[in-house]
């Protein structure tokens, strides 16, 4: 389904990684690892297509996906590392204009365990109970999500509800790809370390 | 055009519940323009032949003020990208965006301008077609504005910088917008500038949204 081939990707004016390849099977969980700045968020931004690649290719189904971004992109959702919430419109507020935004059909406050606060403005939530208002733009129509340091903020049974998301997901021939500095208590899920990958001498 | 609909009354849902954003520019129009009878002096003559460029200088820094919340917030808290996930494409999103921004700042400075003119004791017969060139010219005002607005993201001072980008691209809809005042002032025929005036608008509309959608783009690519 997705097939990364050769890729090496700039940040300013340093290589981040090179020689980059991996697959993702439907129903496949990638968890990319490695230090702080080598690369991991610019890896998932540039699989949603909001960077390109120095060279390399990103391949969907078969097809390069630079040849229609649009069409691509509506099989994925990004989850930025902050949760991308205004801060003056609730949970129920975000989750009705995803829907239309996005073409979702389904989805409830409740599912993210935020039915008690659903209708207060996003300024007075925790940082925790942001981070699972994001989890709205998690849909089982978007084949490929995307996450960036989805754990961080979230309580223990947050976290559970994640993982249970995810694990739903995967079932439904969905694939993952996310970081994160904590093990998972996932099942049959591969590890990507960026560090073997690295252009940074250093590092590997 | 649900999607369009949808970001449409997302950005109206916005701005409703916080409208002190509006209401600063709103102030400021109406402050700015009270300040120069107290600098040149309060001749009504020369007060009501100066008063259309008053009204159109100030209504320009009031677009000004509001670009940088044209797209800084959603570039800050990443609902740029999220929104670039939908199937509508970037060029729409920012047509849908810029629209409310153009009702939300040409109407409030449309419906203040007969109390301001009244102020400085305008002509009333020149009115109506000193609104009606504020509605349409703020709108082209918005469009190349926002090409400023997306181009300073992620810059340092960006308010400053989208004034230095974007008010040299102001400087004909300020000549063309006073003028046709101007010319109803006189008694002189003001078609001619109105339609200049138009044409400027209709041609800041493609520029302004392939513009902006390319800045954009750029702007979430570094």
């Amino acid at each position: 389904m997705l097939k990364v081939k050769n890729l090496a990707c700039t940040r300013g004016e340093r290589c981040l990684f090179e020689g980059l390849s991996f697959d993702l099977e439907e129903g496949g969980l990638l968890h990319l690892v490695g230090n702080n700045g080598i690369g991991k968020s610019s890896l998932l931004r540039l699989l949603a297509g909001f960077n390109t690649p120095l060279f390399g290719e990103i391949d969907w189904c078969g097809s390069n996906v630079y040849e229609d971004l649009t069409a691509f992109r509506q099989n994925l959702i990004f989850l930025p590392d902050q949760a991308p919430l205004k801060k003056q419109l609730s949970p129920d507020d975000h989750l009705v204009f995803w829907q239309r935004l996005l073409g979702y059909k389904t989805g409830s406050s409740q599912d993210v365990g935020l039915s008690h606060v659903a209708d207060l403005p996003a300024k007075v939530l925790s940082s925790g109970q942001r981070r699972r208002s994001s989890f709205l733009l998690l849909d089982q129509g978007r084949k490929l999500w995307l996450l960036d340091e989805p754990f961080v903020g979230l309580d223990h049974e947050g976290v559970e509800m994640l993982l249970s998301k995810i694990d739903q997901h995967r079932k439904e021939k969905g694939m993952v790809l996310l970081t994160s500095h904590i093990p998972l208590s996932l099942s049959d899920y591969r590890v990507l370390d960026l560090a073997s990958y690295s252009s940074d001498e250093d590092a590997s | 055009m649900k999607i369009f609909l949808a970001i449409v009354s997302h950005e109206l849902k916005l701005n409703v519940r916080q409208p002190g954003d509006m209401m600063m520019v709103v102030g400021f129009f109406l402050l700015t323009t009270c300040l120069f009878p107290l600098a040149v002096g309060a001749e009504p003559n020369l007060l009501a032949r100066i008063a259309p460029g008053i009204i159109w200088v100030t209504a320009l820094l009031s677009v000004l003020l509001s670009l940088p919340r044209l797209w800084e917030p959603d570039y800050d808290d990443g609902s740029l990208e999220i929104s670039m996930l939908s199937a509508l494409p970037l060029e729409l999103i920012v047509l849908a965006k810029i629209l409310v921004h153009w009702f939300l700042t040409a109407i409030p400075l449309a419906l203040l301008t007969p109390l301001i003119a009244l102020m400085f004791q305008l002509d009333f017969a020149a009115l109506p077609l000193l609104v009606g060139s504020l509605l349409i010219g703020v709108a082209a005002l918005c469009l190349l504005g926002s090409v400023g607005a997306a181009l300073a993201l992620g810059a340092r001072s960006g308010t400053v910088l989208v004034a230095l980008i974007s008010l040299p691209l102001f400087i004909p809809v300020l000549i063309f917008g006073v003028s046709i005042a101007d010319m109803a002032l006189m008694a002189l025929p003001s078609q001619g500038a109105l339609l200049i005036l138009l044409a400027l608008t209709l041609f800041a509309l493609p520029v302004g949204v392939l513009g902006t959608a390319w800045a954009l783009r750029l702007a979430v690519s570094s």
